[in-house]
């Protein structure tokens, strides 16, 4: 008998219950080692435990003939009537051709109108359509993700806009903003914390690809387009930063979000050293005090060498990663954003208070810094710093890939696989800073790694400077 | 118009019937595929309200093109898993520009050379769900088409081989193919 008929039998015989694996090997030894680890595999093979929900059964049974229907019922519908009626007088003409057009040609008009700009003749079409599919949604993440694949869209029609020099409406920078917000307030209420994280993850590189794509193109547009879209690269890096945050800590869902808040910038911190204590939610790390921490998972053993990563809003400090290190920190580092020193001398760190050796800090609020310092006296020395404009795009996850010889690594991000060309990047190790070659992160996969300087041209990512952590 | 023809209980003749654009046969079909249709879909994007719009698309796509529809002996179902599969990849081609890269690898033999586990190692090898479930949706073309109906959407070497014209001897061979490449990309992972 052929092997593929030997393996196809044994499959059958193991799956139904008539033999185990090892009643198959015996019966096979010549094949022992390969049948069974290929039968270990086929078993593990399994469909989810999941079915559709009635709802959603009933929904699309009630929908499976809407396509034969859909010309005569977008004529008829209250929703085409509400959409009407909140047109702008102005475009009434514009849209009533445009209502005769797709009379004539029927749903060839909507996806015509796909590709169209604000401006354009056949814009309303596309908005009013997709107000139409928002009165459709109903779930919360449902509606989240659309309010995002709105966004996407908008900043989509921004860049195209700003490629041609065509002048970008600032409402649209507004309109924008708003659907970022009502996506973080469905968020707030929904509560399937696997769509949640899905939606999150979608934001997360959905933003970054964004922001790197309007980076592109605001050097070279005219010089009214470029506070809007400056606006929204720092709107999509604020969605950016919460869906990373969130991601791993979905308490942050529950405050009142707005990717307008300037707060959020100041408040990302990393904080690296040892865990000395854990009392209430206050964590001392190397003699520095996060307080009111919210964070559900594990909490690493006192004593253990951490890195944390997160957010202070409102008063309390998010935590989204933390990795327990091999190395075994000398000194406490802090890297968060300077905001001031108070009346006593405590300087406040993206809402962290730490004391600042005042010797040598030539900083100023708003300044991106780095702190070390050893645990004995308490005090930081700024090591080094950014002021807030020169901030470049990073990001932060897992190496999970090395192409050596096309120059490029892949991270993951918020359960996502981003893909950046490091080939022109200075590749350190973060607790010397020795450097690295790209080979080198070969054996480092699974390991915490940082980009910095993230640009984008054409479809390649690229990132200026790599870090990698060696974690436990 | 709405039919109003009794609906008969096999499978043949709710297909034959659907195909003369009876919808009461066609829903009857939509109730006995659905589950599986959705599982099949969601085994791959793992996101349900995603899983919910391309399972829904799949059979609204599937009625406009009913009548194209050739008896072939394989299960009803099998057609529309292959609607909902091409959804599925339309679903990822979009998203790549979302997600800049997601590049499935082509893991050759050479470049595992190097990495194959000792005994050890691989006597500690987990096949658990998650694991084995990202390397079967890197397998390339009948390789995950095979394994995905086979393993996921329950159908046998026989309706396998009809829905993809082929002999039952090749969907063996592709199984046998498909389950050595993913032998190799565990161990590799």
């Amino acid at each position: 008998m052929k092997k593929e008929e030997i393996l196809a039998n044994c499959i059958e015989e193991v799956r139904s219950g008539k033999s185990t694996v090892e009643d198959c090997i015996k019966r096979y030894p010549a094949l022992g080692k390969e049948l069974r680890a290929m039968l270990e595999i086929a078993v593990s093979i399994k469909p989810e435990e999941t079915s559709p929900s009635a709802e959603f059964k009933a929904r699309a049974r009630l929908h499976l003939f809407d396509a034969e229907k859909q010309p005569a019922a977008v004529k008829t519908t209250n929703h085409f009537r509400s959409w009407f009626a909140l047109t702008p007088v102005k475009v009434t003409a514009s849209v009533l051709l445009v209502v005769l057009i797709f009379a004539a040609v029927g749903g060839g008009t909507v996806y015509a109108a796909q590709s169209s700009t604000p401006g354009d003749i056949l814009y309303p079409v596309k908005t009013g359509a997709e107000n139409i599919q928002l009165t459709f949604t109903t779930s919360p993440v449902a509606k989240a993700r659309l309010y995002l694949q709105l966004a996407q869209k908008r900043i989509n029609e921004m860049a195209r806009q700003a490629k041609l020099n065509r002048n970008i409406n600032p409402q649209s920078a507004e309109t924008v903003t708003n659907l970022f917000d009502k996506a973080l307030a469905e968020l707030n209420i929904a509560s399937n914390a696997q769509a949640i994280n899905n939606t999150l993850s979608y934001l997360s590189v959905a933003s970054l690809n964004e922001e790197l794509e309007l980076k592109q193109v605001v050097g070279s547009t005219a010089q009214t387009n470029q506070p809007v879209l400056q606006q929204i690269i720092t709107e999509t890096d604020r969605a950016n930063m919460i869906a990373q945050v969130a991601y791993t800590n979905h308490a942050l869902l529950k405050q009142a979000l707005t990717v307008t808040d300037t707060q959020l910038d100041a408040g990302q911190f990393k904080i690296e050293g040892t865990l000395l204590s854990v009392r209430s939610n206050s964590w001392d790390i190397g003699g520095t005090n996060i307080e009111n921490v919210v964070y559900s998972g594990a909490i690493p053993a006192v004593g253990s060498s951490v890195e944390l990563t997160g957010l202070v809003n409102d008063n309390q400090s998010f935590i989204s990663s933390i990795a327990v290190s091999t190395d075994v920190p000398q000194v406490t580092e802090v890297e968060g954003q300077f905001e001031g020193t108070n009346q006593n001398g405590t300087a406040n760190v993206s809402g962290i208070a730490v004391n600042i050796d005042s010797s040598n800090a030539q900083i100023t609020p708003g300044d991106s810094v780095q702190l070390q310092g050893n645990t004995t006296d308490n005090k930081l020395n700024v090591t080094g710093k950014q002021s807030g404009t020169d901030k470049t795009t990073t990001i932060a996850g897992t190496l999970t890939a090395v192409d050596v010889a096309k120059g490029t690594i892949t991270v993951q991000l918020t359960g996502r696989q981003v893909k950046v060309d490091i080939s022109n990047a200075q590749i350190q190790n973060f607790a010397d800073t020795t450097t690295l070659k790209i080979a080198g992160l070969k054996l480092l996969t699974g390991h915490e790694i940082r980009l910095e300087g993230l640009s984008k041209n054409g479809n390649v990512v690229s990132a200026t400077l790599v870090q990698i952590r060696l974690v436990q | 118009m709405e039919s109003t023809t009794p609906v008969h209980d096999s499978e043949d003749y709710l297909v034959q019937q659907a195909i003369k654009r009876d919808r009461a046969a066609f829903t009857a079909l939509y109730e006995r595929c659905v589950d599986r249709v959705y599982r099949h879909v969601y085994y791959r994007v793992a996101n349900h309200d995603e899983a919910e719009d391309i399972t829904q698309e799949a059979f609204v796509r599937a009625w406009k093109a009913i009548d194209r529809y050739k008896q072939t002996g394989a299960p009803f179902v099998s057609w529309i898993i292959t609607i909902a599969g091409n959804l599925v990849i339309d679903f990822y081609r979009r998203q790549q520009k979302v997600e800049i890269t997601d590049e499935i690898e082509k893991i050759s033999e050479k470049d595992l050379g190097s990495q194959i586990p000792g005994p050890e190692k691989q006597a500690e090898m987990n096949f658990d769900n998650a694991r084995i479930k990202k390397v079967v949706l890197r397998l390339n073309g009948d390789k995950q088409k095979v394994i995905l109906m086979h393993f996921i959407d329950g159908l046998s070497y026989e309706e396998i081989a009809k829905a993809l014209t082929k002999s039952e001897g090749a969907i063996r061979v592709i199984q046998y193919r498909a389950l050595s490449d993913l032998r190799s990309m565990v161990k590799r992972d």
